[in-house]
């Protein structure tokens, strides 16, 4: 994590000053989700803030969370299989479906939304043309909307299509070109639906760019927990129309050196180097290998391929760091620790039963391990 | 066969000897059958946009009605016309009988249902997609409707060409309420029915092949301009 990015993810001081025992780990409440968050909220109100919501679809189907939160700037994955309720929970917070009770529902209602359907509706007319839809509802002058199609053609990787018929694009291109649709009329928030399903690896890595850079309140459902990782710092999981811990993100920025990635915080990460390099699938990507850009690159460390241990293991991971426990968390019957490593905060889950049997507390030092394929970069 | 190419011959020699009953005829045709059109559309596409939007009550008893108005006989509705606007009928007073405005007005009616049923059924399956899409871009409701009106322009210009078919096609509208006077309200239908009354059998097919050829021109008039495509 990067230091700039701490004060959303404070240690849990609560549970942690107290000596490392079971009986002390107090049960988080279930359906309580955004673990840090709730420790040590950010000084503004959040955005969203649900509670007790509730919306049936047909007889065999209820939403019903318990309590929601999230926050300006904050970027959130809502992972879960279909009929989960993702989409219904979407449709919700972009106010386009209406719960049929919540005890609260506060919203945001001065911020453009922009939607991304799972299945977008493309107009029967160029790829340009269809980019430029929401700016000729605008009035916009036809200069400045050909100078804005163009500036989206290009961060899509869709210049070459321009004048091509949208109907006769690939699925990664339609998709692509819907993202481009909802972006250029500069939403203030934005939902996706599954904006990852059915994609190449080309399209998926031009959304999951695009959607990184992107300063911007985000919140998107996907089934895709390695995709979630890339753009998400929060996982919220959903199974049968209700919330289950979710997962805290080890979400780094680092560049190349070498055969190792050196993090914004300066600490050292052997990767799985076939994965930085490999080639785009379809070749839809024009660029040789060589050629591709991999001075920066963004790294996802789940939380539960992290082991601590007292000790440094002799073993076959090839991360190795010594830290410090700067938090600790029962979560539902596991337990999350936040390590201070070098520069950088790692969160790993661990079981209780580990917990208890390591002692493990607050100031501890400790060894933090992963394997270098436990790092996904793109 | 012969009797066949001698009519094909015959409707040449009509055309290119420009004989002013049949240019008459023609003319008429497509007076009234092109403001028909017109005017059924500007009530029909509107009703069948509401219709196909429209979430209300009674919504399939209306598409039921409308269906069976499809089946609605032309002399019928010519029958029901004549009792408003002959002489000592209510509507009498506005001299409108055996006048080209009386066969707009039946026309008229004969293919509201017809042009909103078929324009609702292709603006149906797009409305809720389309729709929501627009609106989600920012669009306002009229503009969303626009929209979805643009993307199911070929389905709805096809209810129009079924509409325009139906009117220059028909004949009994034109025959009771237009009375087939030459040179004003004598219409190709009208024309070819005088024609076959009095054993002109290949003047009459001749007037049928002009007929057919005019709906094969519009055809091919509104495909190329379908075409017309703009950068932005």
């Amino acid at each position: 994590m990067r230091p700039s990015e701490q004060n959303s993810c404070s240690p849990a001081v609560g549970l942690a000053r107290r000596p490392a025992a079971a009986a002390d780990v107090a049960p988080e409440p279930a359906g309580n989700i955004g673990l840090f968050e709730q420790v040590a909220p950010s000084p503004a109100p959040p955005l969203y803030r649900i509670r007790n919501l509730t919306l049936a679809r047909g007889s065999d189907f209820r939403l019903t969370i318990d309590e929601l939160e999230i926050h300006t700037g904050e970027k959130l994955a809502i992972v879960g299989h279909n009929g989960s309720g993702k989409t219904t929970l979407l449709r919700i917070l972009a106010r386009l479906a209406t719960p049929a009770s919540a005890q609260v529902f506060e919203h945001p209602r001065d911020l453009r939304p922009g939607f991304l359907r799972q299945q977008p509706y493309l107009f029967h007319e160029s790829v340009a043309r269809n980019l430029a839809y929401p700016l000729r509802l605008r009035h916009l002058p036809r200069g400045a909307i050909a100078a804005r199609v163009t500036a989206m053609l290009e961060r899509l990787d869709l210049q070459a299509l321009a004048d091509r018929p949208a109907q006769q694009l690939s699925g990664g291109e339609r998709k692509r070109l819907a993202l481009g649709r909802v972006l250029i009329a500069d939403p203030e928030i934005l939902f996706l639906d599954e904006p990852d399903a059915h994609l190449d690896r080309h399209s998926s890595d031009v959304i999951a760019r695009t959607l990184t850079d992107l300063p911007l309140t985000l919140v998107l459902t996907t089934h895709d927990l390695p995709f979630a990782h890339r753009i998400a710092r929060r996982i919220v999981h959903l199974r049968d129309g209700r919330i289950i811990p979710g997962l805290p993100v080890n979400n780094l920025i680092a560049k190349v050196a070498g055969d190792v990635l050196k993090t914004q915080g300066g600490l050292e990460i052997h990767f799985g180097q076939a994965d930085l390099h490999d080639q785009p699938q379809g070749g839809q990507d024009p660029r040789p290998a060589g050629e591709i850009d991999v001075a920066v690159t963004r790294i996802a460390i789940d939380p539960r391929n992290i082991v601590l241990s007292p000790e440094a293991l002799d073993s076959s991971m090839r991360n190795q760091f010594r830290g410090r426990i700067a938090s600790v968390r029962d979560h539902d019957g596991t337990v999350w620790l936040e390590v201070a490593v070098a520069g950088e905060l790692l969160t790993a889950i661990i079981s209780r039963a580990s917990y208890e049997r390591l002692a493990f507390n607050v100031n501890r030092e400790v060894v933090v391990s992963f394997k270098a394929q436990a790092v996904e970069t793109w | 066969m012969e009797f066949l190419l001698d009519s094909l011959w015959q409707a040449l020699r009509l055309i290119r000897g420009g004989d002013p009953d049949l240019l008459s005829a023609i003319a008429t045709t497509l007076r009234v059958s092109i403001s028909s059109t017109a005017i059924a559309a500007l009530v029909s596409v509107p009703l069948a946009l509401a219709i196909a939007r429209g979430n209300f009550r009674g919504k399939g008893t209306v598409l039921r009605l409308l269906r069976t108005a499809l089946a609605l006989p032309t002399v019928v509705i010519g029958l029901l016309i004549y009792a408003f606007i002959a002489r000592n009928a209510p509507l009498g007073g506005l001299h409108i009988l055996f006048s080209r405005t009386a066969i707009v007005i039946g026309q008229v009616l004969l293919i509201i249902p017809l042009i909103t049923a078929l324009a609702h059924s292709v603006l149906e399956i797009k409305m809720a997609t389309v729709y929501e899409e627009a609106i989600l871009l920012g669009a306002s409701p009229r503009a969303a409707l626009w929209k979805v009106l643009l993307e199911t322009r070929f389905g709805t210009v096809t209810a129009l060409l079924a509409g325009f078919g139906r009117v220059i096609s028909e004949v009994g509208i034109s025959l009771m309420l237009g009375g087939n006077i030459r040179g004003l309200t004598r219409t190709i239908t009208t024309a070819i029915t005088l024609e076959t009354s009095q054993g002109h059998f290949d003047q009459a097919l001749a007037l049928g092949i002009v007929l057919m050829g005019l709906v094969l021109a519009l055809n091919l008039f509104i495909r190329t301009g379908g075409q017309h495509r703009e950068a932005f």
